[in-house]
C-alpha cells in the first residue's frame, strides 16, 4: 500500500519530518497536489513528553501561527526514531510512503539505520527528500544556518535593504526553498511512477535561493557586472507617499515615461529634453521625484492605483496585511478565505497559490491535528499494531 | 520500465510563449527537469530579454546575456501570431503537446484563438499554465505588474521593513519565485494527468504566490495577534539576530543565537565572557531586551575581522554565522565549487557562458544542462516537418505568406 483512499480517490503518501518553515511549506504543498501527508514528531516535543535526547538542531522559537499555517490537513504521529524500536516502525512507515521529506542535518537518517538505500532496499520506488541550509556534500553542509543565515547565503540578501543588507520579509527564504523542494519531490515522484523506481533528491537552501537571483549570478561570471543595493535602486521611480499610504511606480520605459506626465498633471515633461531616455531621467531623478511626490501627496492610493493602471504603467499599493486581506480583487478570487479553525475561531488566511480546474480553491476551513493525534489510526489501521502493542511503545517512549 | 538514467519527466513537450523573467524562468526549471521546451516567438514580437545587452555596440538577437540563460535547454519556433494560419499552427503544434505557458495579459490568448478551450479542442488533455501579476480572472486581473508593484499589493513587502524603516521593493528575484510556482503547477497537473487522463487550466496569480508565503502573518492578523514589522535583520523574540560588519567594504555576516549553549560559545569566541555569565543575557527573553548593547559588543569583535574567516570560526562552535553573500562571493565560494554548482556551455554565438546548474541533486535522474539557449527561430523548420509533417513546398508558402517570419 503507498496510497491512501479518501472518498474513492487514491492519495499517495508523504511523510514529513521537518520542522519551522521550508519541510513544512514542501508538505503543504504536496497535500495542496493530492499527497495524504504524514507528520512524524519526535514524542519529547509534546507537551509533558520525556525530553531524553535534544535533537542536534534546537527547534526554533516560531509563533503558533506559523504551525497554524503550514500544518493544516496534515496527519500527526509522534514516533522517537532514535530508539530502535523507533527506526523498524519508521521503515514500517517508510515502505507505505511514495515520497519522504526531510530536514535534518547531513548524516543524521543514515547514522539511525534509515538511509535512502536502506529505505530504498525495502521500497524501490520510493522517493527522499533532504532539505537542509547547504546540501547533502561539500565543506558547509554540516553548517549551522537559521532562516536569517539561509537567506544571505543565498545572495539576495545582499540586494535588499538600504544602509546594510536584509533578509527578505518574514520567512520568505524558507519558503522559496520549500517550492523548490517541492517541485524536485514531485518531479521525482512523477518520474517513480513512470519507471516504479524512486531515487535520494538532495536539496540545498542556498541553491534555492541562488536559482532566483541567477541571472546575477551569471551577469557577474560572464562580464564581471556585480550588481549591489544601490545599483539595483529605481533611478526616478519606486516608493512615494500618498494621502493614506504608500505606493510604489515603475515607469521605466519612453512610453511609460509619458503616460506618467500626464497623470502627474505635467504632459509637457514629455517633451522635456532633459527627460528624453532613460539615462537622462536617471540623471535628473531629483526633479521627477518631487514632481511625482507632489502629485502622489494629493491622491489617495486608490486614485494614484487607477489613474496610473489607466496608462497601463506598473503601480502597486504597499498593502500591509490587513488591506491585502481586505483587497476586493483577491476577495474575488477566493483567494482569502477561512482556511484553518482554531478553538472557537475560523482564521481568514490564504489559500493554494495554484489555482486549477480540476481542484477547489480551498476545500473549507481545516484544521491542525495535535502532535500523535493519529498514531492510533496510523499504527493501528496502516501498520496493523493492536491495543497492546500502543499500550507498549507509549510506554516505552517510542510513540 | 526503465532501470537506466533518463529525462525525469519523460517524453513532455512544453509550449512556452512566455516572455521576460517569470515565464521563461517556469520553462526553464521543467527543461532542467528533461521537458522538451519549444518557445514560440517573433522578430516582431522579441522577448525583450533578447535585446538587452551588457556590451555596447552588440546587435544580435542572440546574444542577450539573461535570455541566454533563462532559456537552456530549449528549441525555438518562429510563428507569427498575429497570421490567422500562426495561430493554426500554434493549435496543431498544441495538439502533439502536453502543456502550454503563457504570460500575456489575461484574455490574449483567447483573442489569438489559442484560450484554454480552443486549444482543449486540438488537445482534450492539454495543460495550460497562465502565469500573471494577478490572475486572470477578478477585477483587476487586467492590472499591469512587474515584480515590485505585485509584491507590494500581496501584502508581503511590508511583512517586515528594511534597516530604514521602509517597505521591500523587490526586483527579479521575486518575479523567479513566481516561475518556481508556476513550474510547480504544472508538475501537480502532469502527475494528476497520469491518474485521471484529463488535462487542466492552471491560473497562477504572482502576487498570490507571494502571499502564500507569508501565511503565518495573515493568520495573526485574523487572530488579532498581529505584530508590528519587524526591522531589518532582527526577528521578534531571537536576539542576537542580525547582520555584523566584517573587514572589507560592504561586508557583512549575519549571526542568530537561539540557545544558551550557542550564546556562550559566541561570549567566548567574541572575547566576551563576562557577558556569558551576565545574568541579564541568561536567556532569550533577556538577551532580546539587551539586544542593542549584545549587537554592539559582537560588532566591536566582527569589524576588521574576514567574514568567511569569522564563518568558520563560529560555525567550529556550532554558532550560526554566514555571511551575506555577494554575487562575486557565490562564484568564488568553495562549497558552492566543490558541489558542482557552476557550469559553462558552448553558444554558437556568444561563446562559452558560465551559468548555474540546477538547483537540486538527483541521485538517479540527474536534472540537465543538455543545450544552449536556441538561437531565434533556430528549430522552426525541424519543427514543421517532422511533428507537422509539413513538406519543403508547404513550407516555402508559410514562409513567403509571412505565416512564420
Amino acid at each position: 500500500m503507498s496510497t491512501q483512499t479518501v472518498g474513492g480517490t487514491e492519495h499517495p503518501i508523504a511523510l514529513e519530518i521537518a520542522d519551522f518553515v521550508a519541510g513544512p511549506f514542501c508538505g503543504k504543498l504536496l497535500s495542496g497536489l493530492g499527497f495524504t501527508v504524514v507528520k512524524v514528531q519526535p514524542p519529547s516535543h509534546v507537551a509533558g513528553g520525556r525530553h531524553e535526547k535534544p535533537q542536534e538542531l534546537p527547534r526554533y522559537p516560531e509563533p503558533p501561527s506559523v504551525g497554524l499555517y503550514l500544518n493544516i490537513g496534515k496527519l500527526s504521529v509522534t514516533l522517537d526514531i532514535e530508539k530502535s524500536e523507533g527506526v523498524r516502525i519508521f521503515a514500517d512507515l517508510a515502505r507505505r510512503a511514495s515520497v519522504i521529506v526531510e530536514d535534518r542535518p547531513p548524516g543524521y537518517m543514515a547514522d539511525l539505520g534509515l538511509s535512502y538505500p536502506e529505505l530504498a532496499q525495502a521500497n524501490p520506488r520510493l522517493v527522499v527528500l533532504s532539505l537542509t541550509p547547504f546540501g547533502q556534500t561539500g565543506p558547509y553542509s554540516k553548517y549551522k544556518s537559521y532562516y536569517l543565515n539561509t537567506y544571505h547565503s543565498g545572495g539576495d540578501g545582499f540586494l535588499q535593504g538600504d544602509s546594510t543588507p536584509t533578509k527578505g520579509p518574514g520567512y520568505m527564504g524558507e519558503y522559496q526553498a520549500g517550492v523548490s523542494a517541492a517541485i524536485a519531490a514531485m518531479a521525482a515522484y512523477y518520474n517513480a511512477r513512470l519507471t516504479g523506481q524512486g531515487q535520494h533528491v538532495d536539496v540545498s537552501k542556498q541553491e534555492a535561493l541562488m536559482f532566483t537571483n541567477r541571472a546575477l549570478v551569471s551577469s557577474y561570471m560572464n562580464s564581471g557586472m556585480l550588481e549591489t543595493r544601490k545599483t539595483r535602486s529605481f533611478p526616478y521611480g519606486g516608493r512615494f507617499r500618498c494621502k493614506d499610504g504608500d505606493v510604489i511606480i515603475v515607469a521605466q520605459e519612453n512610453a511609460q515615461w509619458a503616460g506618467l506626465t500626464e497623470v502627474i498633471g505635467h504632459p509637457e515633461l514629455a517633451k522635456d529634453e532633459r527627460f528624453k531616455d532613460f539615462a537622462s531621467r536617471s540623471a535628473n531623478s531629483k526633479v521627477i521625484r518631487q514632481m511625482v511626490e507632489a502629485w502622489a501627496n494629493t491622491v489617495t492610493c486608490d486614485e494614484a492605483y487607477r489613474q496610473t493602471q489607466a496608462k497601463r504603467i506598473p503601480i502597486g499599493i504597499f498593502h500591509d496585511v490587513g488591506k491585502a486581506m481586505a483587497w476586493p480583487h483577491f476577495l474575488e478570487r477566493g483567494f482569502f478565505q477561512p482556511i484553518v479553525n482554531a478553538g472557537d475561531k475560523s482564521l481568514i488566511g490564504p489559500t493554494w497559490p495554484i489555482q486549477s480546474s480540476e481542484v477547489p480553491r480551498w476545500p473549507g476551513p481545516g484544521r491542525v491535528a495535535t502532535p500523535g493525534e493519529h498514531n492510533d489510526k496510523i499504527y493501528g489501521e496502516w501498520l496493523d499494531y493492536n491495543v497492546n502493542d500502543l499500550a507498549r511503545l507509549a510506554q516505552a517512549g517510542v510513540i | 520500465m526503465t532501470t537506466t538514467t533518463g529525462s525525469l519527466l519523460g517524453p513532455t513537450r512544453i509550449l512556452d510563449m512566455t516572455w521576460w523573467g517569470v515565464g521563461p524562468c517556469c520553462t526553464l526549471l521543467l527543461g532542467f527537469l528533461g521537458a522538451e521546451v519549444v518557445k514560440i516567438e517573433h522578430r516582431d514580437r522579441l522577448d525583450p530579454e533578447r535585446r538587452r545587452y551588457t556590451k555596447p555596440g552588440t546587435v544580435s538577437v542572440n546574444m542577450g546575456p539573461l535570455f541566454n540563460d533563462w532559456n537552456l535547454n530549449k528549441f525555438s519556433m518562429e510563428v507569427n501570431l498575429r497570421h490567422p494560419e500562426g495561430a493554426e499552427v500554434v493549435r496543431r503544434l498544441a495538439a502533439v503537446s502536453d502543456v502550454v505557458v503563457d504570460n500575456f495579459s489575461p484574455g490574449v490568448m483567447d483573442r489569438l484563438g489559442l484560450g484554454y478551450n480552443q486549444l482543449r479542442k486540438a488537445k482534450p488533455d492539454i495543460i495550460m499554465l497562465s502565469l500573471s501579476a494577478l490572475g486572470s480572472t477578478g477585477p483587476e486581473s487586467n492590472t499591469v505588474g512587474v515584480a515590485p508593484t505585485f509584491a507590494a499589493l500581496s501584502g508581503l513587502a511590508t511583512v517586515s521593513l528594511t534597516p530604514n524603516g521602509f517597505p521591500f521593493e523587490f526586483r527579479g528575484a521575486t518575479d523567479l519565485t513566481v516561475s518556481m510556482m508556476g513550474a510547480l503547477a504544472v508538475l501537480g497537473a502532469l502527475n494528476r494527468r497520469l491518474t485521471t487522463g484529463r488535462g487542466e487550466f492552471l491560473d497562477v496569480a504572482a502576487a498570490e504566490t507571494l502571499a502564500s508565503m507569508a501565511g503565518e502573518a495573515f493568520l495573526d492578523h485574523s487572530l488579532g495577534q498581529w505584530l508590528p514589522p519587524v526591522v531589518g535583520n532582527r526577528d521578534h523574540v531571537v536576539a542576537p539576530h542580525n547582520l555584523y560588519p566584517c573587514s572589507g567594504d560592504d561586508a557583512w555576516i549575519s549571526i542568530a543565537v537561539v540557545t544558551n549553549d550557542e550564546w556562550r560559545a559566541l561570549c567566548r569566541i567574541i572575547g566576551r565572557e563576562d557577558m556569558a555569565s551576565d545574568s541579564r543575557f541568561a536567556d532569550m527573553p533577556g538577551r532580546k531586551r539587551y539586544e542593542e548593547h549584545i549587537d554592539k559588543a559582537i560588532a566591536d569583535f566582527t569589524r576588521g575581522r574576514d567574514k568567511r574567516e569569522l564563518m568558520k570560526l563560529l560555525q567550529e562552535a556550532s554558532v550560526a554565522a554566514v555571511p551575506s553573500f555577494s554575487s562575486q562571493d557565490l562564484c568564488e565560494d568553495p562549497h558552492l565549487s566543490e558541489r558542482g554548482c557552476i557550469r559553462t556551455i558552448q553558444h554558437p554565438e556568444a561563446g562559452c557562458i558560465v551559468c548555474l546548474r540546477p538547483p537540486w541533486v538527483f541521485s538517479r535522474t540527474p536534472a540537465i544542462i543538455a543545450r544552449p539557449a536556441p538561437l531565434l527561430g533556430e528549430h522552426t523548420d525541424r519543427y514543421l516537418q517532422d511533428l507537422l509533417g509539413v513538406d519543403s513546398a508547404a513550407l516555402a508558402r508559410l514562409r513567403s505568406e509571412k505565416v512564420l517570419v
